[in-house]
């Protein structure tokens, strides 16, 4: 039994808070089934069953630590040039509790 | 007379004896990018106003060049390829254009984001491009900076008979520019020739206390490195990839690029560069784009959600946030991008996680701990790049192991197959991208394909 199907798909774009299309659907769900395939070939890599995943790029990286300074904050008026609701200097949204 | 299909140093000789102006040179990188937007739709943005620059002894002072329309450029429209953000207009700079503004050279234009099949290749204008590429080959500037996170500055460098250079993980800061896959993303450049892509990348370079995967390259100095005698350098190719008995159904183009390869194996040896042949598990180099896929896939996912128009782009329609953000997601994404989230999404749930984005991730370190195997016995894994040969995925996927492995790779024009152009990839291990640009430069100056500007052989 296939374990995927378009009202999964449709689960998964609500969680990510978006529609699909129903030709969208159809897309996401074969990419979905294809899954399994693409597990397979990493299965077969002699291994990786007890590699560490790796996260980052470089071995050796480190972090340094940054001296606790204060810096200049960005300029609230700039942080909200790009929004399209603003009230006042904060970005405007709708009510979320009546009364 | 025409200046944008010169080098940077060329340009600057120019500008130090008075022989062309800063604003001169613009005026034709902006003349050009416009006939390039009509031709190939290369562009998102054709800016039309720059600060006065001054001629200053850095190379770069009033050289115009392009910027993928993933890096935030202030006052200029940056929308990442996403509807979400068409109308975003950041109030600061990308860390890598700050540094070019500092060095005098001047934005002329943002380019459309990745390989598309809205931008066409000047080479053959039915065939794709990234706008980046397709601008530098076309000669609307000298240089264009982009984002390669699986291969996309050395693949499209390959299409486009250019230099596609990718430095190491961390090199050059990616504060501000938008973010894709971030253990893979490094902002690097297309030009055409090694020595600008050096010169481009030791400007970009350098700590960034906004990007905390930066590191300290103030001893590394590509364009002074450049000495292109690579004698006794220690070369290696995969024969999984590059020999044609692997490929029974091979059509002519794949086998030409192959036997491109093999000549230019030849010509190394010729000049004294030792090149073996050596052998990688199958298994792993047919692993590559299932790894690739869902590494970037989850962690685009990931990045994804600062996208939802309440800070910024169009503010969606519905009476409740959550409403709003949904729909300004479902106009904003388009379904490519949407089909990234969805697989994403499912390997980054708990139940999830360990089958297939931890798998992942042990596969990619199994993959990159072979490189650094050869690593240790050779200075640079060579491949032909971008052969667009669809039956040959191994080796077209091959590439992605550079951004596994954050290592410096580079992309350089060496033939043609077909009328087309063709290409050669050199990778090295983290940290010595000196030493990988250098064998660029020497491989790159026993050939004729430095400085070529693209001809449309197909029209």
């Amino acid at each position: 039994m296939n374990k995927f199907s378009t009202d999964l798909v449709d689960l998964f774009a609500s969680e990510q808070m978006f529609d699909l299309t129903e030709e969208e659907k159809c897309i996401a769900l074969a990419d979905l089934e294809a899954m399994e395939q693409h597990m397979e070939k990493i299965d077969r890599i002699p291994g990786i069953k007890t590699a560490a995943p790796m996260t980052h790029c470089l071995d050796d990286f480190m972090l340094e630590l940054r001296e606790d300074e204060a810096v200049e904050s960005t300029p609230i008026e700039d942080l909200l040039a790009n929004a399209d609701e603003v009230f006042d200097r904060e970005i405007e949204l709708p009510k979320v509790v009546n009364g | 007379m025409t200046y944008m299909t010169k080098s940077v140093e060329e340009l600057h000789e120019l500008l130090i004896k008075g022989e062309t102006s800063p604003q001169e040179l613009l005026d034709e990188a902006w003349r050009n990018s416009r006939e390039i937007q009509e031709r190939y739709n290369a562009f998102v943005t054709v800016t039309d106003k720059a600060e006065e620059t001054e001629v200053t002894d850095h190379v770069l002072s009033g050289i115009p060049y392009g910027a993928e329309d993933l890096y935030s450029t202030k006052g200029v429209l940056t929308t990442g390829g996403f509807q979400a953000l068409c109308d975003y207009i950041p109030f600061f700079s990308a860390g890598p254009a700050d540094r070019l503004a500092e060095t005098g050279a001047v934005l002329a234009g943002k380019t459309a984001v990745g390989e598309s099949a809205a931008v066409r290749n000047p080479w053959d204008p039915e065939r794709s491009a990234a706008g980046s590429a397709c601008a530098v080959a076309a000669g609307a500037f000298p240089f264009a900076l982009a984002v390669d996170t699986g291969d996309s500055i050395r693949r499209p460098a390959a299409y486009c008979g250019i230099v596609g250079y990718k430095p190491t993980y961390g090199m050059i800061s990616r504060h501000g520019v938008i973010a894709g896959v971030s253990s893979m993303d490094h902002c690097g450049v297309f030009a055409r020739s090694t020595a600008d892509a050096a010169i481009v990348a030791d400007a970009m370079k350098g700590l960034d206390i906004d990007d905390m995967t930066t590191w300290d390259s103030s001893d590394v100095h590509l364009r002074a490195a450049l000495q292109g005698d690579f004698a006794g350098k220690k070369l290696c190719y995969v024969k999984e990839l590059c020999d044609i008995r692997n490929y029974p159904d091979a059509d002519e183009t794949l086998k030409a690029h192959l036997a491109n390869f093999m000549e230019k194996v030849v010509m190394l040896r010729a000049h004294g560069a030792q090149v073996d042949e050596v052998s990688v598990d199958r298994a792993l180099l047919e692993a590559v784009s299932s790894i690739y896929l869902v590494i970037s896939c989850a962690e685009s996912t990931s990045n994804l959600t600062g996208i939802n128009g309440l800070v910024f782009g169009p503010r969606g329609e519905g009476r409740s946030w959550a409403e709003q953000i949904k729909n300004h997601r479902t106009r904003g994404l388009d379904t490519s991008v949407k089909r990234k989230v969805i697989v994403g999404a499912y390997v980054l749930k708990d139940e999830n996680q360990e089958r297939y984005f931890k798998n992942a991730q042990r596969g990619r370190r199994l993959i990159v701990d072979a490189w650094k195997e050869l690593f240790r016995a050779y200075d640079a894994v060579i491949q032909p790049a971008g052969t667009g040969a669809t039956d040959a995925a191994v080796l077209e996927d091959a590439m992605l192991i550079g951004s596994f492995g954050g290592f410096p790779s580079i992309t350089i024009p060496d033939g043609f197959v077909d009328g087309l152009p063709a290409a050669l990839n050199i990778t090295g291990n983290c940290y010595e991208d000196e030493k990988i640009l250098d064998i660029a430069y020497g491989i790159e100056s026993m050939m004729d394909y430095k400085g070529q500007i693209a001809k449309e052989v197909r029209k």
